[in-house]
């Protein structure tokens, strides 16, 4: 009985949608209802606007202004998917300004060609590692490693429940620093088991 | 998973509080989903930035500009309350100053009595503050002016501010129409509290 009840879900209706939240707004056309919303996907309007415009202080001024673009535009707008919108939103307000700018739209990033986390996370998991022949080309490439770039994929993935802040404060760096030497890893690492790919092909 | 779940991750990403299974469960969602691939590759491209502060000062700035707008919103409800309330007061004083003052017509008064006169209308720059509230100040000048016909224009720079004591009263929540004002005008809002507004308050009462 106990067990029924506590399957009520009392989260539909402790935290709004999306779809709540913008029809509240729409609504009343109050900025303090957009703002919710807004903090809400703030790291996304963020995010997005870094890819379009590349640089993190343009990302945070566009951030700012999207803001206003809100404001003004969604109640103007019937808004079926938000997410869709604003993603549509931001990047036409970056490439509008990068336009005026004369800057070269959409340059490819080198965010690009990273291992895949799933497949480092095995390294972990499996306990034989170095006999089992699929991971010995990922164990070389690992030794293969500059060495603050090993220790971090290490501590990572091999360590349980380590996250990036942890291991910032476990080897004095920065968060971005460990950010940095993972992305990196990774890169390196891919590269280096495709090389052996193609060399044993 | 719902969308929500993963703005939450990506906040995680952010901070750097991603554990190494939660940051496969993000790149899974970013493989399905190309809105959120399209944000991963706009904050891997700079990886050693600070991502956390850019976000933070874009809310703290969207605060304050969503949270004036509110306080603007509360003043103008307090307002609207107060002001028939102010207007019953200042008629109030009004009547009782021009009952007290009415046997005295001649110019050597004491300090009190001063108080309670009107100041002459000339040398009252202070006035142009007070114009923010119109209600108080047209309707109490004219009708105190009048009464005290000899009062002599030498008086009046000493009588100009005594009759203030009573107005304090009024003044202060009337300044919140300045403080509206000026949350409107400025991005930044100044202090609810009362205004260092010189020309209004005169020396010898700012301790009020």
């Amino acid at each position: 009985m106990l067990r029924l009840l506590r399957q009520q879900p009392a989260t539909t209706t402790d935290v709004p949608s999306d779809a709540e939240l913008l029809a509240r707004f729409q609504e009343s056309t109050k900025p303090e209802d957009l703002q919710p919303l807004y903090e809400r996907h703030a790291e996304l309007i963020y995010a997005l606007a870094l890819r379009y415009l590349s640089t993190p202080e343009r990302a945070e001024d566009a951030g700012m202004e999207i803001w206003a673009v809100l404001l003004d535009k969604l109640p103007k707008h019937e808004i079926s998917n938000f997410r869709s919108w604003l993603q549509t939103t931001v990047r036409n307000h970056c490439l509008m300004q990068l336009r005026k700018e004369k800057r070269d739209p959409l340059r490819q990033r080198s965010g690009e060609g990273l291992m895949q986390s799933e497949s480092l996370m095995h390294l972990a998991t499996d306990s034989s590692l170095s006999n089992h022949p699929d991971t010995r080309p990922l164990y070389h490439c690992l030794k293969q490693l500059k060495e603050e770039q090993a220790r971090c994929v290490r501590l990572f993935y091999l360590q349980e429940g380590e996250s990036y802040q942890s291991i910032a404060n476990a080897l004095g760096l920065s968060v971005g620093r460990v950010r940095s030497h993972l992305q990196n890893g990774r890169r390196n690492l891919k590269i280096c088991l495709e090389r052996r790919q193609n060399e044993n092909d | 998973m719902s969308a929500q779940a993963t703005h939450e991750l990506l906040r995680r990403y952010l901070r750097g509080d991603l554990t190494a299974p939660e940051e496969v469960e993000l790149e899974r969602r970013a493989d399905q989903d190309p809105i959120l691939a399209e944000a991963m590759t706009g904050l891997r491209s700079v990886p050693e930035a600070d991502h956390i502060i850019r976000v933070q000062r874009m809310l703290a700035s969207v605060r304050e500009q969503s949270e004036p707008a509110a306080k603007v919103r509360q003043l103008s409800a307090r307002r609207r309350v107060r002001r028939p309330v102010y207007a019953a007061a200042a008629a109030a004083l009004l009547l009782l100053g021009a009952i007290a003052l009415w046997p005295r017509l001649m110019p050597q008064e004491s300090a009190t009595e001063l108080a309670l006169e009107e100041p002459a209308p000339s040398p009252s720059p202070e006035r142009d503050d007070i114009t923010l509230t119109p209600e108080p100040a047209p309707t109490e000048e004219p009708a105190v002016v009048n009464t005290p016909p000899a009062n002599p224009a030498s008086t009046s720079p000493s009588s100009d501010p005594r009759p203030r004591p009573q107005e304090e009263t009024v003044v202060p929540e009337a300044e919140l129409d300045v403080v509206v004002e000026e949350a409107t005008n400025t991005a930044p809002p100044p202090p609810p509290t009362p205004l260092p507004t010189p020309s209004v308050t005169p020396p010898e009462l700012e301790d009020n």
